[in-house]
């Protein structure tokens, strides 16, 4: 097998829902050994509900089949959760607690985004951890930090995108901000994250110290959204949204094409590029047309350019008119749905999405690396863990435990792979 | 400067412009590397994109820039000519970070094959709209075109308007943050195997792996996600306005947040919300307008940050669409010190976004970016007269 950057490294994943577990999934795809650690009375709730009730909504599973157990057939959950090995265990009993601390012991690095107070109520916060194991490194990735008048406040991605400015930035011109559907506020908290999880690794190892890394997520949102600050410090502006357009360039925007709710982003960024997108569509008086000469006068002029670009789109097939543009140098992008997505040759190509093969869900691509190594290259490493699936695994070959200690121990529910309340 | 950074060992050359790459360098610049930033005699094309004080063009006080390029060291190096100058400096450092179109390093005899032929322990990272290969490696590219192509363009915004583009420039940072992750993963790796190795970033990519769920929709369930906007979320999730700015309304997964958001109102003296057929999703749904009216009642007489500390008071994960002032003047902003101030010649003293996390022993330093060529003559002296 080929060696992975974190080969050696063991991560306990103590953290629900998207941003934290994101920050684990990264570090197990790097190669590091991720414990997600749950209960069979209080799992991820990203898994859904232990038992299907029909009616009720339905979430995203294969075929639409909430099968036999559907808590270890949500895809969310099972995206977010790769490349990780799944352990239940009760942290309120005391069998559990001490488990715990043994695991704790012989590992690397603690991920968690609960409330600002539940691990310290776990006996598992990082002055504790660090007792058990001098060097950890231990994340925590509460909506607000874990200090400061507001730390115990609760926050989901959305609210980090409308605490972190995004959302003032974001909408339809002249009609008031709205969330666009697509979470940026997670996968954002879970790359900084494990980037800095990498970091103290690092340090780690020229050192031997650990450290405890508190990520904010909204600071770390706004920390990708210095535009808006410096508007104001330097012009006193309050930014407001510009839609799809430029505060610089123009024509920049998404124009309608042939076919049902089919799109082509087209961003024009130098006078070049206009005179090259007036002889493509057919316009090369355009060019000469002093409303249009200039970037500054473009931006003045937009909205008659979008509509001469747009008379233009219509007649187009989205991806025919990308080549075409593309071909004169004109940045210009075809708005993808996942459909075109999965089957677009670009990602195709470059071997983007990755087959995982899961034994509650069968074989099915999955979102790849953004990044490729030419010397340890990583992959999506395992499927998601079902839940308590490695139970025997990490207490009984990691921590040495007998099958009689293991079977005891599910006798009394401090571990066990049925959640506890669907059953009689 | 004596640094506690974490990085403080390693030395980096960047030779990148505008966002994705110099964020990289960044980032490791305020984690204590020494990094050099190669610009072309002209500078950095950040340097010409706004923010400007006073809206007056001035490439040495470009907000963009000078945030991206804190704590770096800058030589103004002409690529074309000066190649043997870049590779004596490839061989004293650890990381090389390059944002040029793919290929044009190689033709000028920097690719990483001539890079690591210097020094064989070196990481390259080269980020990139598309990546280092594949049918769109040499396409034009802007944060919107990747979005476009990223699948998440679509899936954002009214259904029945055009998908809408976030704002700012995320594609270009997660692409500067993906580069950092994986340069730290290529560093760790290099400390067992002894080599180097070239990484290849792709700010599409980046953008795809934010949509895993659009992903799934598919492949699972041979479905078209589709743009969804506001209207996806139950009452009364979703930005309102509030008496001076919006608010964000957000309801709690999995607990019984309904007889909180009622308390809530309750205390306020908005009644009516406990009213039985208020009490499912569906019945809430049946009942929008209602809802709407008795809910904004309460909001247009309130500000922004007394619904954001009445409804967390309550447990509910309440925001408000928050403004640079608004940041700027943020309590628990301030108590964690997460804008930093930081004075440059050009600008004077100015707040910049901090730390994007803290790390209790090798915290985050910011100093200002530099000049341009500010450092020519201690960073580049030596190189150049070996050259002679």
């Amino acid at each position: 097998m080929e060696a992975l950057p974190l080969d050696g490294i063991r991560v306990l994943d103590f953290s629900h829902v998207w941003a934290g577990p994101f920050c684990a999934r990264l570090l197990g795809d790097f190669g590091a050994e991720v414990i997600k650690v749950e209960s069979v009375s209080r799992y991820d709730p990203e898994r859904g509900p232990a038992k299907f009730i029909p009616g009720a909504r339905m979430r995203l599973y294969p075929d639409g089949e909430p099968g036999e157990r559907p808590y270890n057939r949500a895809g969310r959950f099972n995206s977010y959760n790769r490349s990780k090995i799944g352990l239940t265990l009760d942290l309120r009993s005391e069998d559990g607690k001490d488990l715990m601390r043994n695991l704790v012991e012989i590992s690397d690095v603690v991920v968690e985004n609960f409330s600002v107070g539940v691990m310290k109520r776990l006996g598992l916060d990082y002055e504790k951890c660090r007792t058990l194991r001098p060097d950890i490194i231990f994340i925590a990735l509460p909506g607000f930090g874990s200090d400061g008048p507001e730390a115990g406040y609760a926050a989901y991605g959305l609210t980090q995108e409308a605490m972190s400015g995004l959302s003032g930035i974001t909408g339809y011109p002249g009609e008031i901000p709205i969330d666009t559907g697509v979470f940026y506020g997670d996968p954002t908290g879970g790359l900084f994250g494990a980037t800095a999880v990498m970091t103290a690794l690092w340090h780690r190892s020229i050192t031997g110290e650990g450290q405890r890394i508190d990520l904010s997520q909204r600071e770390a949102f706004a920390s990708i959204l210095p535009e808006l600050v410096f508007d104001y410090t330097m012009n006193d502006r309050v930014q407001e949204s510009i839609g799809n357009r430029h505060p610089q360039f123009a024509p920049h925007g998404v124009y309608p094409c042939l076919g049902d709710d089919s799109w082509l982003a087209i961003a024009v960024k130098s006078d070049k590029q206009f005179r090259s997108l007036c002889e493509a569509i057919e316009h090369p008086t355009l060019a000469n047309d002093l409303r249009y000469s200039s970037g500054s006068n473009r931006l003045q002029n937009q909205d008659e350019l979008d509509r001469i670009i747009g008379e233009w789109t219509r007649q187009q097939d989205q991806h025919e008119a990308m080549r075409l543009l593309q071909s004169q140098r004109i940045p210009a992008g075809a708005v993808l749905t996942n459909q075109q997505l999965l089957e677009d040759q670009h990602f195709e190509a470059r071997g983007f999405f990755e087959e995982v093969t899961h034994p509650d869900v069968g074989t099915y691509r999955d979102i790849g690396m953004p990044w490729k190594l030419s010397d340890t290259p990583v992959h999506a490493r395992l499927p998601a863990p079902g839940l308590g699936e490695h139970n025997d695994n990490v207490l009984g070959e990691i921590l040495g435990l007998t099958a009689d200690e293991l079977c005891s121990l599910e006798e009394r529910d401090v571990i066990g792979n049925v959640p506890l309340n669907t059953r009689e | 400067m004596e640094t506690t950074g974490a990085l403080k060992q390693l030395k980096v050359l960047e030779t990148a412009e505008g966002i994705s790459g110099p964020y990289c360098g960044k980032l490791m610049a305020g984690l204590g590397a020494d990094v050099i930033k190669i610009e072309p005699p002209h500078g950095d094309s950040a340097r010409q994109t706004g923010p400007f004080p006073n809206d007056i063009p001035d490439p040495e006080a470009s907000g963009l820039f000078l945030y991206l390029n804190t704590g770096k060291r800058s030589v103004t190096l002409d690529l074309e000519h000066e190649s043997d100058t870049v590779l004596k400096m490839v061989q004293d450092v650890d990381v090389v970070i390059e944002n040029h179109p793919p290929g044009k390093l190689a033709s000028l005899g920097l690719g990483y094959d001539d890079m690591a032929r210097v020094n064989p322990s070196v990481l390259v990272v080269s980020i990139t709209p598309f990546g280092q290969y594949g049918p769109y490696r040499d396409f034009e590219s802007s944060d919107i075109v990747v979005h476009a192509l990223s699948g998440e363009l679509y899936l954002a915004g009214r259904p029945e308007r055009e998908p809408l583009k976030k704002g700012g420039n995320l594609s270009e940072y997660h692409g500067g943050l993906n580069g950092h992750l994986s340069v730290m993963a290529a560093l760790y790796a290099r400390q067992t195997t002894g080599r180097g190795q070239h990484i290849d970033v792709s700010l599409l990519e980046g953008a795809t792996a934010v949509i895993g769920m659009a992903v799934k929709r598919w492949v699972y369930m041979g479905q078209v996600d589709a743009r969804r906007g506001a209207e996806g979320h139950p009452w009364p999730n979703g930005i309102w306005p509030a008496q001076d700015g919006y608010i964000l309304a957000y309801s709690r997964p999995a607990v019984d947040w309904w007889s909180m958001f009622v308390n809530m109102m309750d205390e306020v003296g908005v009644s009516g919300f406990d009213d039985p057929k208020f009490k499912t999703t569906e019945g809430r749904a049946e009942n929008v307008e209602i809802l709407d009216g008795l809910f904004q009642s309460w909001l247009s007489g309130c500000t922004k940050e007394e619904v954001y500390h009445h409804a967390q008071k309550h447990g509910l994960p309440f925001g408000y669409v928050a403004t640079a002032p608004d940041m700027l003047a943020s309590p628990q902003m301030k108590a964690r010190d997460f804008f930093v101030s930081i004075d440059h010649p050009n600008t004077g003293e100015l707040p910049y976004p901090g730390a994007p996390y803290s790390m209790s022993q090798t915290p985050f330093e910011f100093t200002r970016a530099p000049l341009l060529g500010e450092h020519n003559d201690e960073a580049l002296g030596a190189y150049r007269t070996e050259a002679i």
